[in-house]
């Protein structure tokens, strides 16, 4: 893929609409059900992700570009991808604590919730997958996050607001949740075929 | 009843991973637009459990409790690794089909769940069962979503035609906002059917 | 220390084991999921060249082909990988085309798009549209070829490629075939 401007804002245009990676691509979903509630916990998980989602893309991609491939180890692409996850979150974590503690107070149960968010790993191993150079991959890695808070940001924007409405006890919960999804998905479907790469 | 019955039904109904706990909704959405991709997925997944509760469990002795969780995740990480090794070698179809949602088993938090709160401090033989259990809960699920995802959006079971020319298949059903949706009214109806069990 | 050594012990031996049983199993499966995609190979080529006795990969212009013969050594056509962006993401597929420039035969390998819409390029209904078609002709989406209405993007995507492709092939190609220029 030649490296260009156009290339990366086609990245960007289609990482955060067109294939947006929960609701076309699935990744993801467990924050996007559970942190949706409250437009506060959105953002704030919003925030974490970016950060880590962007980081560990770009650690993952600089292992395997120049650890796993030369050496033809491209099977412990999971175990290493993860375990850079995990030390990430770790880190993260630790610095924040010392450097931010108020945001570490804000931020706190999410931060050890990110390492299993499968949007994250998912966004690893597809940086790599799609053969990505290294900046793309960057941009790649922020464009997802931002398609994931786009999506969360409005899903927590519309659950705060049906939390007034008189819902049946049948239908409350993870149910309206999902099915809101659905419409979602089926709204952002609109951008389908407009770019490829 | 006898420990290791109660384990295995435990993570069947009474703590379904995917209709009562929300987890490892990831897979639950992403493989089941074809019913032979959701039970694929659910073995892979109740294989990976279970290598990883016996082998933890086996370990649990010997695992200080600071790096537990990176041991886990080790540990996880290498049989979702074997599993879609094998996979690519002896189903090489259905392992296009699952693609990247094999390598993000390990990122299901059904497992490390699992790990953390029974295996590392349960007999081995009783983590089996629980493994076992929550395995066939979840594929349960799986299997469940994607039938009915796969008759409405396709008109086929596993391939064969079961609808006849006259339907005219419900496309979305076989895309993201079908998954959603069909997900979201099945889990009324499992709601239903867990009060009616007694089972809330 | 020497608890922190226990800690550090204890997680380097738990990856040491696992990096030495999947690199034991990858060496076992490695070889089989390479014979996979070379049986798969060798099935689509005798599925359109029958005669086929022997065959020479070559890559011209960044495009691999594999350039067929028959148990005579006369040159019988080539195939090639091709891959074009479709509506959902990237169509991979193998195009067959006979020693005079005209099209075999297409198999699609790997695609993305809509399952009950755009799947249609992989059926006989839409691809005898492009069986037969030679490098010379044209092959312009709705004027040569029909489209399927409903899979527009998906089928005028294919037809285009494998208009591209043909393009491609043409003399240079097959003279390089004839002539067993290598």
């Amino acid at each position: 893929m030649e490296l260009d401007l156009q290339t990366l804002m086609s990245i960007i245009f289609i990482y955060i609409f067109v294939e947006n990676f929960v609701l076309h691509r699935f990744l993801g979903i467990c924050p996007f059900l559970g942190v949706s509630r409250k437009m506060e916990t959105a953002l704030g998980m919003s925030m974490a992700v970016v950060f880590v989602m962007t980081m560990a893309t770009l650690v993952a991609w600089l292992i395997f570009t120049y650890v796993l491939e030369p050496f033809d180890l491209m099977f412990l692409q999971t175990v290493a991808f993860i375990l850079v996850i995990a030390s990430l979150v770790q880190l993260v974590e630790i610095v924040m604590r010392k450097v931010s503690p108020t945001l570490y107070q804000g931020l706190g149960i999410f931060l050890p919730l990110i390492t299993t968010n499968c949007a994250i790993m998912g966004v690893a191993l597809l940086a790599v997958q799609e053969e990505f150079a290294f900046l793309e991959a960057v941009v790649f890695a922020i464009a997802a996050s931002i398609g994931f808070c786009l999506a969360l940001v409005i899903m927590a924007g519309v659950r705060e607001r049906m939390a007034t409405a008189d819902l049946p006890s049948i239908l409350q919960g993870p149910v309206v949740t999902l099915l809101t999804a659905g419409i979602l998905s089926l709204a952002f479907m609109g951008f389908q075929g407009m770019l490829t790469l | 009843m006898s420990a290791w019955l109660v384990d295995l039904n435990r993570g069947i109904l009474k703590e379904n991973p995917v209709f009562k706990l929300l987890l490892g909704m990831c897979p639950v959405l992403g493989v089941t637009a074809f019913a032979e991709n959701g039970l694929g997925m659910g073995i892979a997944a109740t294989l990976v459990l279970i290598c990883s509760n016996v082998v933890i469990s086996s370990l649990r002795a010997y695992i200080p409790a600071r790096v537990r969780i990176p041991c886990f995740i080790v540990v996880i990480a290498t049989f979702v690794t074997l599993v879609d090794m094998l996979l690519e070698a002896f189903f090489p179809p259905l392992h296009d089909q699952l693609g990247i949602f094999v390598p993000l088993i390990v990122v299901n938090c059904m497992i490390l769940g699992r790990a953390e709160a029974f295996a590392s401090k349960r007999p081995v033989l009783r983590s089996f069962f629980d493994g076992l259990g929550v395995g066939i809960g979840f594929t349960f699920a799986l299997v469940l979503l994607s039938i009915v995802r796969e008759v409405l959006g396709q008109g086929t079971l596993f391939g064969v035609d079961v609808t006849g020319a006259a339907f005219e298949p419900m496309l979305v059903m076989a895309l993201p906002p079908g998954a959603f949706i069909a997900l979201g009214v099945l889990l009324v109806f499992m709601n239903l059917a867990f009060k009616k069990l007694g089972m809330e | 220390m020497d608890n922190m050594g226990k800690l550090v012990l204890t997680l380097a031996l738990v990856a040491i084991a696992s990096a030495l049983l999947l690199t034991g199993v990858s060496l076992w499966t490695e070889p089989i999921v390479e014979e996979n995609i070379a049986r798969m190979h060798q099935e689509v080529l005798e599925d359109f060249f029958p005669e086929m006795d022997s065959y020479h990969q070559k890559t011209v212009d960044e495009v691999d082909y594999d350039f067929v013969y028959d148990s005579e050594e006369e040159f019988l056509g080539v195939l090639a990988l091709a891959r074009v962006s479709g509506y959902a993401g990237e169509i991979v597929y193998y195009l067959a085309v006979c020693e005079q420039g005209t099209v075999e035969g297409i198999s699609i390998r790997d695609h993305e798009e809509t399952p009950g819409i755009g799947d249609i390029i992989e059926e006989p209904e839409f691809q005898d549209r492009l069986i037969g078609k030679n490098y010379q002709d044209s092959l312009e989406p709705d004027e040569d070829v029909d489209t399927v209405s409903g899979a527009t993007v998906s089928t005028e995507v294919m037809i285009e490629s494998v208009g591209e492709y043909l393009e491609l092939v043409s003399d240079e190609v097959l003279d390089m075939g004839r002539e067993k220029n290598f």
